[in-house]
């Protein structure tokens, strides 16, 4: 009676370590399933979303049509890509040429919410109609809630044209950053 | 007895108690026993790991669809620009669409091997009837995906393939033309057909799938799946007291009700559980499905024809080797006598294999004892091969 007892007991033990054996199988052929498909699926879904978007060349015009320290509000066309969708849009920016070969060229929204903003020929400040946020013709914020100077953009001339390197930054933050 | 104090239970840890709770409202211990705890009659081998397979890649389609459909436009303008976006600008996005593409030819397969081998283990008879029949629709349900799938990428084979596909309703007598028009939406093959095919594709055809497949399982877990006639059909030891020995072989075939039950549970009581036992072959079969899925697409690569163009007039259309046979019966048969080969004989076949159950009286399970059944499957079976090599010829 005892040793039958035993046995069974012996018997239930090893049927406990095969199911615990079998779990562990299941489990691992699933996690294997899992990462051959996860990763290329949520790879795709979620990597296109944070790539950084690139600044793309727009030409500002001739460099002849910008006059020393006058800031100028020019509209650029750049060639945006939306997915695979590539169409023409404007953009607007700011020029302060400083010398026919120094100029500054800020993107035109203003750095606190995106609002356009204008300049005031007569304070001689960059001044946005939005929430009260005013810059000097630097870009430097003198008043209102911008958190950061107005964003500068790359440029160069090329056969007299201004060229401009337009990029958009995220909004409301201190600090210049890519979107 | 009484001498010894039980310890102090230990008070259950959080995730213990919040267990318990959801335990509780959801009966989900339940579920567990009745869909994963059970029993599987003994005698289950690898032929029985097709239908988990099948499941498998569906939802492998589900998901690499859904994540298809975030970077895809079902418009004509769009269609394939966005195709190539994803082959050629999100990261893993050709992978996602290679396992896509040949996940729908690897559905095909599985589909119609899990067939032929309830077919020929005779699994479709009593009580399992309506598990076939459902399994027919799910059967017609995946043909539907493959053809509604191909348009969506918009390349040449896409657009004529398609054109050729919804005029095949279109030489019905009488009613064709309206067929023809409901197809595609319109006269023409356009946007309103490419919206509604990616409609049909990804909204249509799942939620129809999905709910078929819910059925499906209920009744296998319901009937629990069959004992292989090679056992089923030599009594086993209790079941030949049962019947007593006066009674045929041939009358325990047909067995029904109580009888069958009590004769079934015989061989349910003496097999494994499904978890986590039997499940280890599934589970192992799976994972050589997708793995196979991701070789076939290293071999073949991930196939994009040029941009669909209405005015090529060299283009040859073929549609994927799974409607071949369709593609080349028309072949057989004359202009006026198209609807007949393109519509009426694959409906009567489909028919004919939908009632199976029905009018397949022979109480016979092993495919040894069901000679005109297993020639009948072998015609069958030799005339789409045939005509598939040649229409792929």
């Amino acid at each position: 009676m005892q040793s039958e007892n035993e046995e069974e007991k012996q018997v239930a033990a090893q049927e406990v370590t095969r199911r615990t054996f079998f779990t562990y199988v299941n489990m691992a052929i699933g996690a294997f399933i899992a990462a051959l498909l996860g990763i290329p699926i949520i790879g795709a879904a979620i990597l296109p979303a944070l790539a950084k978007t690139k600044g793309v060349d727009a030409s500002a015009g001739s460099i002849s049509d910008f006059q020393v320290e006058q800031p100028k509000n020019v509209s650029v066309t750049i060639t945006a890509k939306d997915g695979w969708i590539t169409s023409q849009e404007d953009r607007g920016i700011w020029v302060v040429k400083h010398s026919e070969s120094d100029y500054t060229v800020f993107n035109g929204r203003c750095v606190h919410l995106g609002c356009a903003y204008n300049w005031n020929p007569d304070r001689k400040e960059f001044m946005c109609p939005c929430h009260g946020g005013v810059y000097t013709i630097n870009g430097r914020v003198v008043a209102g809630p911008p958190p950061r100077p107005l964003d500068t953009l790359p440029w160069k001339i090329q056969q007299g044209n201004l060229i401009v390197n337009y990029e958009d930054f995220q909004l409301g933050i201190p600090q210049k950053v890519e979107i | 007895m009484t001498a010894t104090a039980s310890p102090e239970p230990r008070p259950a840890g959080v995730p213990a108690r919040v267990w318990r709770w959801f335990e509780e409202r959801s009966g989900i211990n339940a579920v567990w026993t009745v869909f994963f705890a059970r029993k599987v009659p003994i005698g289950v081998g690898w032929f029985y790991t097709l239908g988990f397979a099948t499941l498998f890649v569906f939802t492998v389609q589900a998901a690499t669809g859904i994540f298809l459909a975030m970077y895809y436009s079902p418009s004509p303008d769009h269609a394939y620009d966005s195709i190539n976006f994803i082959m050629y600008q999100v990261p893993f996005g050709a992978v996602v669409r290679g396992i896509h593409h040949w996940g729908s030819s690897a559905m095909v397969v599985l589909v119609v091997l899990h067939m032929a081998t309830v077919f020929t283990l005779g699994a479709y008879k009593y009580p399992r009837e309506l598990t076939w029949m459902v399994g027919v629709i799910l059967l017609i349900l995946t043909l539907g995906f493959g053809f509604t799938g191909y348009l969506l990428t918009w390349d040449e084979k896409a657009y004529w393939a398609t054109v050729v596909g919804t005029n095949i309703p279109g030489t019905v007598p009488v009613i064709g033309q309206y067929l023809l028009l409901i197809t595609r939406g319109g006269a023409q093959l356009g946007a309103l057909t490419l919206a509604r095919f990616f409609a049909v594709h990804t909204l249509l055809l799942p939620a129809s799938l999905a709910g078929l497949i819910g059925v499906h399982l209920y009744l296998i877990v319901y009937h629990g799946v069959s004992v292989p006639p090679a056992l089923w059909e030599r009594l086993p030891r209790q079941a030949r007291g049962l019947l007593g020995s006066s009674q045929s072989a041939r009358q325990s075939q047909a067995l029904h009700g109580e009888a069958y039950h009590e004769r079934y549970t015989e061989f349910k009581e003496r097999g494994h559980s499904f978890w986590p036992n039997i499940i280890v072959e599934d589970m192992i079969m799976a994972a050589v499905v997708i793995m196979a899925i991701l070789a076939t697409m290293v071999i073949l690569g991930v196939p994009l024809e040029a941009r669909a163009d209405p005015t090529n007039t060299a283009y040859v259309p073929r549609p994927d080797w799974y409607f071949l046979f369709l593609f080349q019966m028309l072949k057989l048969f004359p202009g006026f006598l198209e609807w007949f080969g393109a519509v009426i004989v694959p409906g009567l076949v489909l028919t004919l294999i939908l009632l199976l159950p029905i009018y397949d009286k022979s109480p016979w399970r092993s495919p040894g004892r069901r000679p005109l059944a297993m020639a009948a499957a072998a015609v069958l079976a030799v005339a789409v091969i045939v005509l598939t090599y040649f229409g792929a010829q």
